[in-house]
């Protein structure tokens, strides 16, 4: 994977609450593995990932795959390095926001999360994925699903139930992620594309896709 | 969108811990990698791919406009994080920029950055003599105060610190005097009062020793730190530069007593010594004696009242002296480091010795401190310094280094101090800002710092890191005994450093002559002082890596942070010792070796005009071999005054120049191989390339592609400097395809001055197409005149041959430069746009006449030679290197016969880039038929003091490539060239007049068969 033999580099970034799981979700994304220890993230860290992706849109390029090399930013989320893990958002194309299913106040904090992104991301609406994880833990959860779909509907997010212990829709996740970023790359290249609300739709096919998007959060920043 | 963003400025990292940046930049070096793997990529998608919305795709340039559009270009996150890190304190202080940070970065930068950065050297932001030098007052006061109570370990680490930062100027420059004894001294000094400072670069310091005493805390407390340039090899011109601007810095004094440099050995004795006369020393002035009087071997050290610091077999002592008689624990962490470190100085800083105020627990004397395997903290220079200052002279002020080990009691009693009185002179405080260094190690360089580092616990780690940058250097939480581990550190420091100490000295020595500037920025040695060790050789000997240096200076910054642990700061100390050595640019080595015979070498230059008509005197003629140049009679003065052929040969060659195509002379790779000329006249000269090549200033040998980057930063300092950071290159092409290597170096000019004076280069980095530098670069000026200059910025491959091949520029106006942009920065390289690529055209117009004579075939006893008659008239149009105008001359060779003595100069013509020079030669000794194999060159020079500057030349001749029977490169003559001297031989014994463009560059003067 240390060779420059793919045909993009895609950045993602797993931001959330201390605790709720990125790192985790990454590593289970990444290796498959799970590793249950927890150990904080000092400041940032990244992992990477090589996958093709196959274009699903109705355009040209269906069907073909594209190397798609992934840098996948993984951010603590303990206040102290705040200041740190939000200088990167900026150099992030798509971001996980990730919360914990057994824990109110990470879910209640993706608000907060939300508006960090939209003061530091490229764009003030970039392409997220809010994922509640540790869905394994059901006897413990904190969090409603209908709530958490509320809320990712209210803003204009795809949402999942992840599980970085089980892998559950760990991989989806990220696939759509990665979807939308090249929906939304090629989007902004054709500068003749069409207004939001129309081709936000064209983008999206998985089922977990809860709610057209908000015409806000599809515009391009183009 | 509109950008809504502002540019990302430094953040605030101080509240990371070591392990913690460390981790991180581990992150950001995988980041770095990638980054360089996909800009490669990204290249050749470039090339390749010709649809330009799906290049866009596929490089990722459709996020990063997005992203531009909010937030207009900005700098890349894992450089402002990086940069950050650096100015980790800074971001919350401004005004303290490096002190602090330096120490935090050594941390850092060993732990992670020593792998992976060898060159990492000190962010020469951080290191702000000025501003250092407050904030170390500042803290000083505060955590002083605070730590009364503490055990000695802060106040001592304090001290330390504070000695650190008090190196100042010149750390290098010993301030050995001669007559200096610091028995005499210390009287004086303790009286004074509590405290004495060790000012390891007494340059300025002008006041009386006594003075020196008294200054207490009133006395801005001076700040050393060690500019990162130091550090670095290539900034060290700039170093000497600075010192030798400061009149007083450059202090020759040598005394034997006092040598220069740090000799351990030396210490040793000296605190043996002092353990010897053990006892109740507490009179300062005793132990001081004791210390002096150690013989021989405390030559070196001078001795600032308090205390010493000296290493032992025990590692470093601090052995503290009362001042006044009554043991005031005095703290000194003096960076006895004389030697010739001094040009590395960064590394040693002066430790600062505070006598304690109160009275602890009554006298401390040296031996009680000693006892307690407390640092022993030299204070060199200073009593001597000031004794010369006194003369007004500048006094080398000799560098101390700052060694640790752990302080335990010692710092106990020191904990009564109060504050490290930091008893600069005044004239320390009036030291230029260029000869303050502080210690403000790079943690690159301190990669034992880190380890050791790591040894402490966190609660000290914590302790600093809450501490704004201040503090951060004196908190200290505990001092542990000193333990083996210390001692071993410190011996092999000290073993390290006594190999290097005989070099260190010798480098002192050196430096204790007096250095001029020269315009190109390099510290030439003019004169030697009467204590100068003659047999030294000349060349300073700029690498003499102690790493002792640098472990000493990196202990220092450790034990900033961490002032429990002993071997913290003794490595920290050695490293900075090590470091010292080892960052002495190559440069000076060269400088010296050419610098001194340079002197005078345009003063020779002939003035007189000769008619071209007139025969040399017979008895020469009769003199003259076979090819013989007539003139040399008439035109001798010129040359014999000469002494110093190569020498000459080498200045006039460009030899000492950092052109890129000699640069090898600057590097030292070739000197070896100039060797004298064949002395037969007409033999083929067997000139090495690489001499040679000096004839193409500015030129490039090479015809690369651009690509890749640079990432750099630009800044000014409110000194009045303006400094370079450049950090690392990427992706740079391959510059020898055949042998598939690129040794690259970085050289900036500052437009519109265009010479040598402007000319700064980093080091070279070995066989790399991303060489990671880390080395600051720069320019005295004012803050005025800088929007009207430029920086022009690229970068080069260094060949053996001093064939230099370009491999990009970055050009930055400064009319519109935003100074608040201070982050390093990528910039894509660039091509030489045509106005800067050399051409023909733009080196001028050479207007010359010549005249052949046939040799007479007469059946005289004299049978008379063919003569061939150059008449310079002038030059138009040369090469504006610099902005007033050029000091040009021509020289002039009849090749093959380059010996010096054949050589014909006109003198120089001051400033003006079209000189009239209307100077003509004659040369004879040509027979029949030997006219059409010879080449008449002439080269036009810029007169410097130290060298000259390639302006432009012709060669003239019939351009055959070959010149009896045997293939040569100078029989190049083009076009108009061989159409003259056509002209010339198709006329005998009448003028041909021609105007010639000048070339750029002159192909070395090899026989190619």
């Amino acid at each position: 994977m240390s060779d420059g033999d793919y045909d993009y580099l895609i950045k993602f970034l797993a931001l959330g609450d201390s605790g709720v799981g990125k790192t985790s979700f990454l590593y289970q994304y990444t290796d498959s593995k799970f590793n249950s220890k927890f150990i904080t993230t000092v400041g940032i860290d990244f992992r990477e990932k090589r996958v093709v992706y196959k274009s699903s849109g109705p355009d040209g390029t269906a069907g073909r795959g594209q190397r798609i090399h992934i840098q996948l930013w993984d951010t603590a989320g303990q206040e102290r390095f705040r200041s740190l893990t939000t200088a990167f958002f900026r150099d992030a194309m798509g971001f996980l926001l990730l919360f914990d299913l057994t824990n109110e106040q990470s879910f209640l904090n993706v608000r907060n999360w939300m508006s960090q992104l939209q003061t530091h991301a490229y764009c003030e609406n970039p392409d997220i994925v809010l994922c509640g994880n540790k869905s394994d833990l059901e006897e413990q959860r904190a969090v409603k699903a209908e709530n958490a779909r509320e809320l990712a509907e209210k803003y204009g997010v795809p949402y999942f139930e992840t599980s970085a212990a089980n892998g559950e829709n760990v991989s989806r996740a990220v696939e759509v992620l990665l979807d939308l970023i090249m929906k939304r790359m090629e989007r902004c290249v054709d500068k003749s594309w069409i207004p939001d609300g129309t081709v936000r739709s064209n983008g999206h096919s998985t089922a977990d896709l809860t709610e057209p998007h908000d015409p806000e959060q599809s515009k391009c920043a183009c | 969108m509109k950008p809504s963003k502002s540019a990302l400025g430094l953040l605030d990292l101080s509240f990371l811990s070591a392990e913690e940046e460390a981790a991180i930049r581990q992150v950001l070096l995988r980041d770095e990698d990638l980054k360089r793997l996909e800009s490669g990529r990204v290249r050749k998608l470039r090339q390749s791919v010709p649809d330009l919305q799906q290049l866009k795709n596929l490089t990722g340039e459709w996020f990063e406009e997005l992203r531009i559009k909010r937030y207009g270009q900005q700098t890349d996150v894992t450089a402002v994080v990086r940069t950050s890190m650096r100015w980790k304190k800074t971001a919350v202080h401004k005004p303290n920029p490096f002190l602090n940070d330096k120490l935090d970065e050594n941390k850092e930068h060993d732990k992670d950055e020593h792998n992976t950065r060898p060159n990492a050297s000190a962010d020469p932001r951080l290191i702000h003599p000025a501003l250092s030098k407050e904030t170390y007052h500042q803290h000083t006061h505060k955590d002083f105060i605070g730590d009364v109570e503490t055990p000695s370990a802060p106040s001592v680490s304090n001290k330390k610190e504070k000695l650190r930062a008090e190196t100042d100027a010149n750390p290098f420059l010993n301030g050995t005097d001669p007559g200096h004894k610091s028995t005499k001294t210390q009287p004086k000094e303790l009286s004074g009062g509590q405290t004495t400072t060790v000012f390891p670069f007494s340059s300025p310091v002008q006041d009386t020793k006594p003075e020196r005493s008294t200054t207490k805390n009133p006395e801005p407390r001076r700040k050393v730190s060690l500019p990162p340039a130091l550090q670095r090899d290539q900034s060290f011109e700039e170093n000497w530069v600075k010192i030798s601007l400061e009149p007083n810095t450059v202090k020759p004094v040598h005394d034997e007593n006092n040598s220069s440099g740090i000799k351990l050995k030396e210490v040793k004795p000296h605190i043996k010594n002092i353990q010897d006369t053990s006892s109740p020393e507490t009179s300062h002035t005793e132990s001081k004696n004791v210390l002096l009087k150690s013989g021989s071997p405390m030559k070196e050290f001078h001795f600032q009242p308090q205390t010493s610091l000296a290493f032992t077999s025990h590692g470093p002592e601090l052995t503290t002296h009362s001042a006044h008689g009554d043991s005031k624990e005095v703290n000194k962490f003096s960076n006895a480091f004389q030697n010739s470190t001094s040009t590395d100085q960064q590394c040693l800083a002066e430790l600062t010795f505070r006598e304690s105020e109160s009275d602890k627990a009554g006298p401390l004397d040296s031996a009680n401190v000693r006892d307690k395997g407390s640092l022993a903290s030299r204070d060199i220079v200073n009593d001597e310094a000031s004794s010369d200052r006194k003369g007004g002279e500048g006094k080398n002020v000799s560098i101390g280094f700052l060694v640790e080990t752990d302080m335990d009691q010692a710092v106990e009693h020191l904990t009564g101090e109060e504050e490290i009185n930091k008893h600069f002179s005044a004239e320390e405080e009036s030291q230029s800002p260029s000869l303050k260094w502080g210690i403000e190690m790079d943690s690159h360089e301190f990669p034992q710092v880190k380890d050791a580092s790591s040894d402490f616990g966190d609660d000290v780690q914590v302790q600093i890191e809450k501490k704004n940058e201040n503090e951060l250097l004196y908190q200290t939480t505990g001092v542990k005994l000193c333990d083996k581990t210390v001692q071993s550190d410190l011996d092999s420091c000290e073993d390290k450093v006594k190999l290097r100490s005989y070099n260190n000295q010798t480098l002192s020595e050196i430096s204790q002559d007096i250095f001029s500037m020269t315009d190109d920025g390099k510290l030439v040695h003019i004169r030697e002082d009467k204590h100068m060790d003659k047999s030294v050789p000349e060349p300073i000997k700029p690498a003499h890596p102690s790493d002792d240096v640098a472990g000493f200076g990196q202990d220092s910054s450790e034990i900033k942070v961490d002032v429990d642990s002993a071997e913290t700061k003794s490595d920290v100390l050695l490293n900075v010792l090590a470091r010292a050595q080892k960052t002495r640019p190559p440069v000076l080595q060269n400088i010296t070796n050419q610098e001194p015979n340079l002197e005078g070498t345009d003063d020779t230059v002939p003035s007189i005009v000769i008619v071209p008509s007139e025969s040399p005197d017979p008895a020469e003629m009769k003199g003259n071999k076979r090819g013989a140049l007539v003139l040399e009679a008439l035109l001798q003065s010129s040359t014999a005054k000469n002494p110093s052929y190569i020498a000459d040969a080498w200045e006039d060659e460009g030899v000492n120049s950092d052109d890129d195509d000699t640069s090898l002379s600057s590097y030292g790779s070739d000197l070896s191989s100039r060797k004298g000329f064949s002395a037969s006249a007409l033999s083929l000269t067997d000139r090495t390339g690489s001499l040679l090549s000096v004839y193409s200033d500015a030129g490039d040998f090479g015809t690369v592609e651009v690509q890749g980057s640079v990432e750099f930063a630009v800044m000014y300092s409110p000194v009045g400097e303006l400094i370079i950071m450049i950090e690392q290159c990427q992706d740079l092409a391959i510059a020898n395809p055949r042998k598939q290597r690129t040794d690259p170096y970085v050289k900036t000019y500052l437009y519109p001055d265009k010479s040598r004076r402007s000319k700064r280069k980093t080091t070279i980095k070995k066989r790399t197409v991303n060489p990671v530098f880390v080395e600051s670069l720069r320019y005295k000026v004012n803050r005025e005149e800088l929007p009207e200059k430029s920086l022009n910025l690229s970068v080069w491959h260094n060949d053996s041959r001093g064939r230099n091949v370009f491999l990009g520029q970055v050009e930055l106006s400064f009319r519109t430069w935003d100074w608040g942009h201070e982050a390093l920065t990528w910039y894509n390289l660039q091509p030489k746009t045509s106005e800067n690529a050399e051409t023909k055209e733009s080196n001028g117009l050479l207007s010359v006449s010549l005249k052949y004579v046939p040799s007479a075939s007469t059946g005289g006893s004299k049978s008379s030679t063919g003569e061939i008659h150059v008449w310079l008239r002038e030059a138009k149009e040369l090469r504006r290197l610099k902005p007033q105008g050029v000091d040009s001359f021509v020289k002039c060779y009849i090749l093959p016969d380059t010996r010096k003595k054949s050589r014909q100069k006109t003198r120089v013509v001051k400033k003006t880039q079209d000189p009239v020079y209307n100077h003509a030669m004659v040369y004879d000794g040509f027979k029949t038929g030997e006219v059409t194999e010879a080449c008449c060159e002439l080269t036009v020079w810029d007169h410097n003091t130290l060298a000259n500057q390639f302006l432009g030349g012709v060669r003239l001749s019939l351009g055959t490539g070959q010149s009896y029977g045997k293939k040569v490169d100078w029989m190049d003559s083009v076009d108009e060239e061989v159409q003259i001297w056509k002209r010339m031989l198709a006329s005998p014994n009448s003028w041909v007049e021609g105007e010639l463009p000048l070339r750029s560059a002159m192909t070395p003067r090899k026989s190619t068969s």
